[in-house]
């Protein structure tokens, strides 16, 4: 099994600390809620860790929640594993990781290489979710993690659409001064993108029951642009928006304006999607 | 390598009970900020005119589509009692972010300034069902002090101001609200009231806007929710605040314009007018004509109370003190706080001669062709040894831009200067 295509959705993450999912970390503890956010600049970090140091997370969720992803947005883990909790700590199932083949009994990992884990398996119930983190890719660094997402994929999409205007948004404020220079005060940095289906083909429905799908969604959904494709292969150069780090929670803005390309009704569709980043 | 990333974040703290708060909730997500848009504090900053103060109130539009704002009766509402005096508090949060060789964060700090404090006033408050959207006015915290009367006979005759003062603001509503302590009540000048009865029945905002005038003093609520009252004197802690102009060249320049320069003319009164009694200077009055002020205090009855109290605030405001607008960048002008010493270097632009050199002290050398006096431009300089304090205060919560006004310190001509 092994999972490919473009752009990826998924729902919400399940396990953020405002909608009740609580973490606890054997160092750094202080820190550790800060991978239940959605900031990825506010980091868990242990504290006085080295390579023969396991260093275990714990996310508990509210209550028993089901789902078929796991992300693990900025790491620098070499050595680690994931479990759940069924009546006693189990791996998990059908596991492919980033490239598409098991990394190990569960989700084990001995010489992860990436800055974003990704794991796709067996559906789950659980309400508690392990991490055990032996190794850096550097050797005796500090572990961390940016953001803990635990999700259930809405699809992927076959075909490939557009996406136009990746704009990655720093929010600035702009003041000019009396000599004529500039202070430019910068903010949290925020996504934008549009995603333009031009003369596609009515073919591809399951890319088109998604998009829809999406559209109809009142709940932010995650947009993982890159689709967990990375590498020279993929791309000439990473750009902010298709980085694995870059799993953002949005909404479609705008009202498409549907057609049927020259009108033809068995003929190719145009549909442009608009998607901004949203509080969740 | 590090990052700064600036936002702004809003807090409600609901109350529980009548004179009770509970735990603060951050609505930062819920917040539509574009209808907040500035928020400002002033001390005698109305042109032709001393002895307002104000700290501003704010209108917020926020996101009301899971209830959360409705009232206590509602469930999903975040406010278990009435939400009427709810606290809301604005910050200012710097976050650095320490970023590794990859530029990936692998931690971050924050650094919060409060830039506003108040308490929702929820007789104003407006729902839009159809927006899902609700409306806040937010007063700032002084305003408590407007929902309380001076129970007949609490201040009586022969008593001093600042007892009348302490007696008006030590009650439970204010108390559960602000920080009150009688060691800050402390006024420029003191003085016997006659008439306490003028006082029975009053807003207690009234009576001590009406006490404050006349002891030439100022209330203050700090950002430890503390109530201070005090003299119109500058404070001396913290240090003075540098504003630095585009000719400044050996300082980073914080200044995005500066204006309305003035030589305070408008604010300058040589003669205050009570009801029976009338207070001047009448050197200043042949000097510059004259300017008064009238002044209701019916409340005072004995002249020589009313010569020394007219006397104080004719010091306060007989000589014209320089003023002048700044607007700054927010993450220097957070800073700012009512009564703070600045200091500004906007010089006149300096060039030398095309072709030659400036004359640097210690190099050049009297009638030397190369190093000729050098040209001046521009048309007006203030001297960094202008001392100023800082009488109004308005941060812009969309432009992260801060606008001071200052007004030169000191009582006499030739104070008002740095040595």
């Amino acid at each position: 099994m092994s999972f490919g295509g473009g752009i990826k959705f998924f729902e919400k993450s399940k396990s953020l600390e405002v909608d009740g999912s609580t973490i606890v970390a054997s160092s750094g503890d202080a820190s550790s809620s800060n991978a239940l956010n959605r900031d990825i600049f506010r980091v868990w970090r242990s504290v006085g860790t080295d390579d023969t140091t396991t260093e275990t997370i714990t996310i508990t969720f509210p209550s028993s929640t089901t789902f078929d992803r796991i992300l693990c947005i900025n790491v620098n883990w070499l050595d680690f594993t994931i479990e759940f909790d069924s009546g006693g700590f189990t791996d998990f199932t059908s596991v492919i990781g980033l490239d598409g083949a098991p990394p190990g009994p569960g989700i084990t990992e001995t010489a992860f290489a990436d800055d974003t884990a990704y794991y796709e398996f067996d559906s789950v119930t659980t309400t508690i979710v392990k991490i055990q983190v032996l190794k850096t890719q550097v050797v005796d660094d500090e572990k961390f993690l940016s953001q803990f997402i635990a999700t259930t994929e809405l699809g992927t999409l076959v075909g490939f659409p557009t996406v136009d205007s990746v704009i990655p948004s720093r929010n600035s404020r702009v003041s000019t001064v009396t000599s004529g220079r500039t202070n430019v005060v910068k903010s949290l940095q925020t996504f934008s993108f549009q995603v333009n289906f031009e003369t596609f083909p009515g073919s591809f429905s399951s890319d088109w029951n998604l998009i829809f799908d999406i559209y109809d969604r009142s709940d932010p959904i995650l947009v993982w642009l890159c689709g967990g494709n990375r590498g020279s292969t993929k791309f000439s150069f990473e750009i902010p928006g298709y980085r694995l780090i870059d799993a953002i929670p949005m909404q479609i803005t705008n009202a498409p304006e549907l057609s049927y390309l020259n009108n033809v009704l068995i003929g190719p569709i145009n549909a442009p999607f608009s998607f901004a980043e949203v509080v969740q | 390598m590090s990052n700064i990333q600036a936002t702004i974040q809003i807090f409600t703290t609901p109350r529980i009970a009548i004179n009770t708060y509970g735990t603060e909730i951050d609505i930062t997500d819920f917040v539509d900020f574009e209808s907040i848009g500035e928020i400002r504090e002033f001390i005698d900053s109305e042109d032709y005119d001393f002895g307002l103060f104000s700290f501003g109130e704010l209108s917020i539009t926020v996101n009301n589509e899971g209830g959360e704002f409705n009232g206590p009766e509602d469930s999903r509402s975040i406010f278990p009692f009435l939400r009427d005096i709810a606290k809301i508090k604005i910050i200012y949060r710097e976050t650095t972010v320490t970023l590794d060789a990859n530029d990936q964060p692998i931690s971050s700090s924050d650094s919060d300034t409060i830039l506003y404090q108040g308490i929702i006033r929820d007789e104003a408050t407006r729902f839009d069902p159809q927006l899902d959207v609700a409306t806040l006015l937010v007063l700032s915290r002084d305003s408590i002090i407007a929902q309380n009367k001076v129970s007949e006979g609490a201040i009586a005759d022969a008593s001093l101001a600042s007892d009348g003062i302490k007696t008006i603001l030590n009650v439970p509503r204010i108390t559960s609200l602000l920080t009150f302590d009688p060691a800050k009540i402390v006024l420029d000048q003191d003085f016997t009231i006659d008439d306490g009865s003028f006082f029975d029945n009053l807003n207690s905002l009234d009576a001590i806007k009406n006490l404050l005038l006349i002891a030439n003093s100022v209330l203050i609520i700090n950002a430890s929710d503390e109530i201070e009252v005090k003299s119109r004197d500058e404070d001396t802690v913290p240090g003075i605040m540098e504003f630095v102009g585009r000719y400044q060249t050996d300082k980073e320049e914080n200044i995005i314009d500066l204006t309305e320069f003035n030589n305070g003319f408008h604010r300058m009164f040589n003669s205050i007018r009570f009801e029976t009694f009338e207070s001047n200077d009448t050197g200043h009055i042949e000097e510059f004509g004259l300017r008064q002020r009238q002044i209701t205090a019916s409340f005072l009855t004995n002249t020589a109370t009313l010569g020394t109290v007219g006397t104080s605030m004719l010091n306060e405001f007989k000589v014209p003190k320089f003023e002048l607008f700044t607007r700054t960048f927010m993450s220097f002008g957070k800073d700012a706080s009512l009564l703070r010493r600045t200091r500004i270097f906007y010089p006149l632009k300096l060039e030398p001669e095309i072709g030659k050199f400036f004359p640097y002290f210690g190099h050049a050398v009297y009638n030397d062709a190369d190093t000729p006096y050098p040209q001046f431009e521009g048309s007006i300089e203030i001297s960094p040894n202008i001392a100023f304090k800082i009488i109004e205060r308005t941060h812009n919560i969309n432009t992260f831009e801060t606008t001071i006004k200052h007004r030169q310190t000191g009582k006499n001509f030739g104070e008002g200067y740095y040595a």
